[in-house]
């Protein structure tokens, strides 16, 4: 039994509502629960996996997906039963949600760019050596 | 080809790693291990006394433990790593990475392991994210 989140990009018209009947439509057995990002889909190991793999063929950049360790709804993680607050784990979602849109961009036009960074040269020591004797 | 990905919880590289056909090292792989063992002793995270001497295999007894727990839960992931790609200079509420210790032994583990390595920094804007992206999947198809 395993358990994944599938991510909605912010950029997306995509809704988890969609994601959700095309899953069902599938016609596996799964536990699915929409959430305001998107997801989470619990069952059998390879099942799960095939779902992800026709998931990401169909909505391609528009979704993200990761494993999640801890089943849906488990009073351990789930605000529900744990008085408020965000999930141990939201943080990081919060973070990586915000560069979604710019990676999904990237992924549905394919422009695979990469940058020359140019590295920072270390301070001539000669001239350290004279800025040394001047000031000090 | 199994990629240990740098922080192990990020969505992202999981993502990237699967979209461009390897398989990702996640951390919630050995958390699920841990958390949906029918014997927990130590809930949240039911890292026992046990996984803390596991810990011992990649740190000194003189670490703390708590780094030696968190070790325990990457190193078995670093051993197994057949390539990685390491993330540098995230923000501090990335995930629960804000042990400074663990970052840094985990990091040199996987330098000593001697694997393809791909390093990269946080991109901050859209330019970055092209490049980020660029980056790895060059890498991840060169592994193949």
């Amino acid at each position: 039994m395993i358990t994944r989140m599938f991510v909605i990009a912010d950029n997306s018209s995509l809704t988890p509502q969609t994601v959700v009947n095309y899953i069902v439509s599938l016609g596996k057995t799964l536990n699915i629960k929409d959430t305001c990002y998107g997801i989470m889909v619990e069952g059998d190991g390879d099942v799960v996996e095939n779902v992800t793999l026709k998931v990401r063929d169909k909505f391609n950049g528009d979704i993200f997906s990761k494993h999640r360790a801890y089943p849906i709804g488990d009073e351990r993680r789930c605000r529900a039963t744990r008085g408020g607050g965000a999930r141990p784990g939201y943080y990081f979602l919060i973070q990586e949600y915000k560069m979604l849109p710019f990676i999904s961009k990237v992924l549905k036009e394919k422009r695979f760019k990469k940058i020359d960074k140019k590295k920072v040269k270390p301070v001539d020591v000669d001239l350290l050596k004279k800025v040394i004797k001047e000031k000090v | 080809m199994k990629v240990f990905i740098y922080p192990p919880n990020s969505m992202i590289l999981q993502d990237l790693v699967e979209r461009f056909g390897h398989t990702p090292l996640a951390l919630a792989k050995e958390i699920d291990r841990r958390v949906n063992d029918p014997e927990l002793d130590s809930p949240p995270m039911n890292i026992t006394e046990i996984d803390v001497k596991i810990g011992l295999k990649y740190a000194a007894i003189e670490v703390p433990s708590g780094v030696r727990g968190r070790l325990a839960l990457f190193g078995p992931l670093i051993d197994e790593a057949e390539a990685a790609i390491i993330v540098n200079n995230f923000p501090s509420t990335f995930g629960c990475m804000a042990c400074a210790r663990t970052n840094e032994l985990t990091i040199y583990l996987i330098k000593q392991k001697k694997v393809p390595t791909l390093e990269l920094d946080y991109p901050k804007n859209e330019e970055e994210v092209e490049d980020f992206v660029a980056r790895i999947k060059e890498f991840l198809e060169d592994l193949k």
